[in-house]
This record gives structure tokens, C-alpha cells and sequence, in this order.
């Protein structure tokens, strides 16, 4: 594990796995902050992206 | 005659006389031309100070110095503590209401990686290539970090370069932005993106937190207090503590750390062959990451009607907000009519993120 | 049509450069706004007189707060 093109590879991939795993936490958080604000507003809340 | 013996003037070396200047040069580039002087001033008079002969001052175990670098940086405080100041002063609404752009961010770690491989080939340490690629970061805090574990003796050099450049932002990326990119792209206007609620904002740290730390737990210390001071911020029920995290605290805790960064550099730790290739391979770090960045963008551009203006992927490197200024300049030059800034803060904060990710994953497989 | 002028970022009204009447033209400097430390021009997005000014020097806006009322 310690050759640096195995911590290059696995640095950059963690760092692009870490930061999607986030991409889909946040895209979750959207999508419920969505759906906890319908039963509020009657009006359509916009599509998403 | 005891204390004509001890006369501090007798005791320097040429070496000191060389830190004195590249100290005072630091201190010129705060006060006159006022790049970083949150940082600069105090590192540029560390430098001064702790090359002074005889002074005692950075005196393994006894020194003043020393033990506010002992305490603070060695001891891992200093950096997490900054993390909780910019976390209470940050918004992370426009990454939310947009969150492909997270992505730049990640991108723009290339550097990172680039400048690693590249070190390592010109012979220095895994350890000391990480610390010096982690200067593509952009980001001081975590470079100190991560220098302070991997390698002490070079964590001067790097601060000091990453500060540097990190100041040099508005120099160092537009012609690398102008070169990567058509004017027709530089034109691009964004879409204006989803609303952010306030609960959004206050469960993105929580999440955030839980995300990164089960997955790279030695990035914990820095992404734990950011979100901390993230959390005090956008719960608005801590208003007290919010402001002292973004400002009695960060002053107290900046004023430390640029002490503590310039003591470490005593004329023997600084004036080698090395320090050169640290600047050199710092400057690629930073190149190299706004490059990774635009390019990122223009990748994704080919699978997306709505258009990412490239530039703001060169806010992926995380000079927070100078990179983002920049994005919005140069769109602004485009067509003046265009307001990047915002869409630029998305990519500008995933980059902090990315980069303690990235020296998280440093710590785990070389630490 | 009355049109407004909404703000395109956050931050602080440092300026405001025409008055209630003015008669501007398209891509004409109504007013400035500070963020991120970096002061941000705003700029008519059409012909027009000015009707009314929502903004006040020294005041913050929100990203697409009023700014101005042109027709």
C-alpha cells in the first residue's frame, strides 16, 4: 500500500468517493426539504437541478 | 564582561541575516502590498524573531515560542480551531442549492495528486511530497496540518507558500483560466438554482459531518470543527458562540499560528536546495488544480443542457473567497452583465472539503 | 410593464447612481453592491425610467431582493 501510484490512486478516488457520497447526502437533503415544504405551499416548488 | 559574552550581535550567522530579510520581505507584503496579512505580518516577524541568536525563544521545552508551537501546532489544536471559525463564517447555501458543483471541488484536488506524484519523483519523502502537494489545497490550515504530522520540518516552506499563492490568486490562475477556456464559454450565464431552506443549512453540517468522518476518520479534527462551527452558525440559536468562533477565536487562534508557522523557520531549517523545489512544485500544485478544475467543468458541460461556465471551476481551489472573486471577474469581463460569484462559492467551499478529504487519506496511508 | 431590478447576489447597497425619473438606456450603472468583499456593479437590463428605488445605501439585499422598479 505504499507505492505512490497506490496513494495516488487511491487518494484521488477517495477524494471523488468522499465528495459523491456527499453530491447524493445533499441531493437527498434537497429532495425531502422539498417534500416537508409542499403540504405548506399549494404552488409548485420548482424542479429540481 | 559576562554580558558583553552574551551580546545577541556576536552570535549571528549570515544565515540569520538572510531569514531577517526574506522576514521583513514578508512583513512588506502584508503592511504595503497587504497580500494575506492575517498571516503574513505574524509569520514574516516569527521568522524575524526566531532568528535572533541566543533568545531562547524557540528552545525545545522551554522556549515561549516553542511551546506555543508545541501546544498549538504539534499538538494538533491550532488548525482544528481555525476549521471552527471558517465553519461559523460560512454559507454553504450556494453549494446546496446546486450540488453537482461539488464535483469542481473534488477536481481541483488534482493538483494535490499531481504535485505529489512530481515530488516524490524528485526525490523527496512520500510523506514530505504529500505535505508539499497538499499546497495545491489551497488551503493554510490543512496544509499546517498535515505538515505538522508528515512533515515538521518543511511545514514553514509550505505554509508559506501556500499563503502565498493563495494571495498571488488573482495573479496565478486567469491566464491558466483564459488559456483553458473560449470566450463564447467564459459567457456562459448559469441558471439561478433552487432555493435553500434554512433547515437544509442546519442538517447539512450534522450529515456532512457523519458522511466524511465514517469515511475518512482521520480528517475528523478539521471536518468535525467545521461543521461545528457550521452547525452554531445556521442553528441561529447560538448567536454568542457563532461570534465569538468567527471572531474573538479565529483572531486569537490566527494570531498563534502565523507566530508559531514563521518561528519554525530558522535559517537551517529553511535555507536549503529543498525549500526552491517547495515553491516551484507549489506554484504547479496551484496551477495544475485551476486547471483540473475548469477542465472538470467543461467535461461536464458535454452531458448537461444546463451550462456550468467553466471559470467557476477554478474556484475549486479553495483560496476561499479569492478564487471565487476571480471566477466573477473574469466572467464579468466576458459580459459584464454576468454575476458568477455565487455560482463560484459552490465550487470554492467543496474544495476546502475536498482538500481535507484528500489529507485525511494522506494521514491514513502515511501516517 | 413596469420590470424589477432584483439583486443578483447578496451584499451591502454601497452606491446608487441614478435617481427617481432618471431616464437610463439598457446596460446603464444603477447602482454598486459589496460582497465577498469585492464591489459588484448592477447594471439595467432594459430601457427605461426609473419608477422607484427599493435599495438603500448602507443596507443589505438578498440574492433577488428588489433593487429597483423600471418601466
Amino acid at each position: 500500500m505504499d507505492t505512490p501510484y497506490s496513494i495516488f490512486i487511491n487518494g484521488l478516488s477517495g477524494v471523488f468517493v468522499g465528495i459523491g457520497t456527499l453530491y447524493l447526502m445533499m441531493k437527498l437533503l434537497a429532495v425531502l426539504s422539498d417534500r416537508w415544504a409542499k403540504p405548506a405551499s399549494k404552488s409548485e416548488s420548482g424542479t429540481t437541478k | 564582561m559576562a554580558f558583553f559574552e552574551q551580546l545577541g550581535i556576536l552570535a549571528v550567522t549570515p544565515g540569520m541575516v538572510v531569514m531577517w530579510l526574506i522576514g521583513l520581505t514578508l512583513i512588506y507584503l502584508a503592511v504595503s502590498r497587504e497580500y494575506e496579512p492575517l498571516l503574513l505580518l505574524p509569520i514574516g516577524f516569527g521568522v524575524l524573531v526566531a532568528n535572533l541568536p541566543l533568545t531562547g525563544l524557540m528552545s525545545p521545552g522551554e522556549g515561549l515560542i516553542w511551546r506555543f508551537y508545541h501546544y498549538g501546532v504539534e499538538w494538533e489544536v491550532i488548525p482544528p480551531l481555525i476549521f471552527l471559525g471558517l465553519g461559523a463564517h460560512t454559507d454553504f447555501g450556494p453549494l446546496l442549492s446546486q450540488p453537482r458543483l461539488i464535483f469542481l471541488g473534488a477536481a481541483a484536488q488534482g493538483g494535490v495528486y499531481l504535485t505529489f506524484f512530481a515530488s516524490q519523483a524528485f526525490g523527496f519523502t512520500l510523506q514530505e511530497s504529500a505535505t508539499i502537494g497538499i499546497i495545491g489545497g489551497a488551503d493554510g490550515p490543512t496544509t499546517i496540518f498535515l505538515a505538522a504530522q508528515l512533515a515538521p520540518h518543511l511545514l514553514g516552506a509550505c505554509a508559506v507558500a501556500a499563503y502565498s499563492y493563495m494571495a498571488l490568486v488573482p495573479i496565478i490562475q486567469p491566464p491558466i483560466m483564459r488559456l483553458l477556456t473560449t470566450e463564447q464559454e467564459r459567457k456562459i450565464r448559469m441558471k439561478k438554482a433552487r432555493k435553500v431552506t434554512a433547515r437544509e443549512k442546519l442538517l447539512f453540517p450534522l450529515a456532512a459531518t457523519l458522511v466524511i468522518v465514517l469515511l475518512v476518520p482521520a480528517s475528523a479534527p478539521l471536518i468535525a470543527m467545521f461543521m461545528l462551527g457550521n452547525l452554531f452558525r445556521e442553528s441561529k440559536v447560538v448567536e454568542r458562540l457563532t461570534d465569538t468562533a468567527q471572531n474573538a477565536l479565529m483572531n486569537i487562534v490566527t494570531i498563534f499560528l502565523g507566530l508559531t508557522v514563521g518561528a519554525t523557520m530558522s535559517a537551517d531549517a529553511f535555507l536549503r536546495g529543498d525549500v526552491i523545489f517547495i515553491f516551484v512544485l507549489g506554484l504547479v500544485a496551484f496551477a495544475v488544480s485551476t486547471a483540473c478544475g475548469v477542465l472538470l467543468a467543461k467535461l461536464m458541460n458535454l452531458f448537461t443542457s444546463d451550462k456550468i461556465n467553466p471559470l467557476v471551476g477554478a474556484a475549486g481551489v479553495s483560496a476561499v473567497p479569492m478564487a471565487a472573486r476571480v471566477a466573477h471577474k473574469m466572467g464579468a469581463e466576458a459580459d459584464k452583465k454576468n454575476y458568477l460569484l455565487m455560482f463560484a462559492m459552490g465550487p470554492n467551499l467543496s474544495g476546502v472539503i475536498g482538500t481535507v478529504i484528500a489529507a485525511g487519506i494522506f494521514l491514513t496511508m502515511l501516517g | 410593464m413596469a420590470e424589477e431590478v432584483l439583486a443578483p447576489l447578496a451584499g451591502k447597497v454601497l452606491s446608487v447612481a441614478v435617481a427617481v425619473g432618471a431616464i437610463v438606456e439598457e446596460d446603464d450603472e444603477l447602482l454598486v453592491l459589496e460582497a465577498m468583499k469585492m464591489e459588484t456593479v448592477v447594471y439595467a437590463p432594459a430601457d427605461g425610467t426609473v419608477l422607484a428605488i427599493q435599495a438603500q445605501v448602507g443596507h443589505q439585499v438578498e440574492e433577488d431582493g428588489p433593487l429597483m422598479t423600471i418601466d
